[in-house]
């Protein structure tokens, strides 16, 4: 049994319809890059495998049940606004640990919170107190990942959570969570949906790319490296390979985009 | 020191400006009536004189306005949000809530001094009523305005709703909700002297009330003087609770 299966999926948020029959089959462990561009429902679909919002035809198994709402199999990361400004950068670890492991001392909690902030590479004893705004975008969305590996969900969702940050530390973000996802947690390795809309970001993460067509959108492209060498951020740039299939997806979303436009100019 | 002072340079010179002025157009030019805007010389040696009597007020004045005010943020907030949260709710009660924050508190007095066993309660729900429809307002839009992505991100993590009351929804709708507060404690002071105009026998307001039914403008420009002075300091005192509260918000 795949571990997500998404059975033609038709999604509306009012009349315009967003997803227009989606089907997946996800195993567990296997990392999932959703590229596509700009307003075709990456982020709809990540709300909806979330239970944030419902589906309205088709369905959305998670290990053969159907979502209905939020649950601690599942854990997102929000590209901005994924943690609360009024609490402390390790309170917000901890206000979200609380909720799954009721049995945990305040202390244990803490440890866990701190622990998890040196695994993404943070200090506590200098980060753990200090407010949201008062850290780096980049220390912060560290502090988001940490709060999303610490609640140790098998599926983690993740909405461009490096979109707003430079090349240098959105590459450093890159390898953390790489590692920490080839580690795995105690039921293995989680299984991620990852949306973001750089090429090469999704090269690097995926062992599945997913590309959205638009209006309403599909999958229009599915490539897997099951079975083989996932690419390196060292060679990737220099194997051939990689670069051929590099451009096959720039084409493939470069072509959506203008393919939408003459549909859009024949409309009117 | 030097740097309290230099802190407070502007309102220091604002303050010496206002006297300045006031003694200008009146001891100096003879602008103004004397009559009714009496000289300062003339006017702060009755402080001292009245001193007994305004202390005597201040404490009445403080009973009826903590009550009331207390007693709005209280009803205001806690109705605002289930009100805020409730969409349903909301809408069946929006008209009602408009139709009665129209009318004037003022105009409910002789209700209230009807309804209410003594006029010292009667006092405390005028203060109150005109308060709470403040509160009540802006703790409404506070809440609906709250930024989804919070809650989204609060339900992310299955938080029980007594938490996510106390720990999401009141911080991110406190600092609309503080605004409000800060209107109504201003409005507080202003139904003040409409509620000690009934059976009250001390008070700030009630002293202006009593002293300008005498004609005596000295004594009354005293009153104005000593209301002036006990709201900056309940407005600082308000603004060092804001601050604590609004600890995580950028401009402050
Ligand atoms: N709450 C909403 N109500 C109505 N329409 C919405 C809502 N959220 C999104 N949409 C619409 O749904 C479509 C898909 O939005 P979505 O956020 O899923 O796109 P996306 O692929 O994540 O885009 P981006 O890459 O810009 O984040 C857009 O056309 C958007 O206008
Ligand atoms: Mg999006």
């Amino acid at each position: 049994m795949p571990e997500v299966l998404i059975k033609d999926v038709s999604f509306a948020y009012d009349k315009e319809l967003i997803l227009g029959g989606i089907n997946l089959e996800v195993e567990a462990g296997d990392f999932v890059c959703l590229l596509g561009q700009s307003g075709c429902g990456k982020s709809t679909l990540l709300r909806l495998l979330a239970g944030l919002e419902t589906t309205k035809q088709g369905e959305i198994l998670v290990k053969g049940q159907p979502i209905t709402k939020p649950g601690y199999d599942r854990i997102m990361v929000f590209q901005d606004y994924g943690l609360f400004p009024w609490m402390s950068a390790g309170e917000n670890i901890t206000i979200a640990l609380k909720q799954k492991f009721k049995k945990m001392s305040k202390s244990e909690l803490k440890a866990r919170a701190s622990e998890w902030m040196r695994n993404v590479g943070l200090d506590p004893e200098i980060i753990y107190d200090k407010l949201p705004m008062e850290i780096s975008g980049g220390q912060r969305q560290r502090c988001a990942t940490a709060r999303a590996f610490a609640m140790d969900s098998p599926i983690m969702l993740m909405d461009e959570p490096f979109g707003a940050l430079d090349a240098v530390t959105k590459a450093l973000l890159q390898d953390t969570v790489l590692s920490l996802w080839e580690r795995g947690g105690e039921h293995g390795r989680k299984t991620v949906f990852f949306v973001t809309h750089e090429v090469d970001e999704a090269l690097l993460l995926a062992t599945d790319i997913f590309i959205f067509g638009q209006s309403p959108s599909k999958i229009i492209f599915k490539h897997s490296f099951k079975g083989q060498a996932k690419p390196k951020r060292e060679t990737m740039f220099t194997d051939p390979e990689v670069m051929a299939l590099r451009n096959k997806i720039i084409k493939i979303i470069n072509d959506e985009v203008s393919a939408k436009a003459i549909r859009a100019s024949a409309h009117s | 020191m030097l740097k309290v002072l230099k802190n407070y340079l502007g309102i220091i010179l604002i303050f010496i400006g206002i006297v300045a002025g006031y003694i200008l157009l009146t001891d100096v030019w003879h602008v103004l009536d004397p009559f009714l805007f009496p000289s300062l010389s003339k006017v702060l040696p009755l402080f001292v004189e009245y001193s007994p009597k305004l202390l005597e007020g201040f404490q009445s004045s403080m009973i009826l306005l903590l009550s009331g005010f207390s007693l709005s943020l209280i009803g205001g907030i806690s109705i605002g949000v289930l009100i805020g949260l409730r969409s349903r709710l909301r809408k069946n009660l929006t008209p009602y809530i408009n139709a009665f924050s129209a009318i004037p508190v003022t105009l409910l007095t002789p209700y209230a001094i009807n309804i209410f066993p003594s006029f010292r309660v009667a006092s405390i729900f005028i203060i109150f009523l005109g308060c709470f429809w403040i509160i009540l307002g802006t703790t409404i839009s506070a809440v609906m305005t709250i930024d989804k992505r919070y809650l989204e991100n609060a339900a992310i993590i299955e938080m029980g709703s007594v938490e996510r009351l106390f720990r999401i929804i009141l911080p991110a709708a406190s600092p609309t909700i503080l605004v409000g507060c800060t209107i109504a404690l201003k409005m507080a002071f202003v139904l003040l002297a409409v509620a000690e105009m009934f059976g009250a026998t001390s008070g700030m307001g009630y002293f202006i009330q009593y002293y300008s039914d005498f004609a005596r403008f000295d004594l009354v420009m005293v009153g104005f003087i000593f209301i002036a002075i006990v709201l900056v300091i309940l407005m600082y005192l308000f603004d060092c609770a804001k601050a604590k509260i609004l600890y995580w918000t950028i401009n402050n």
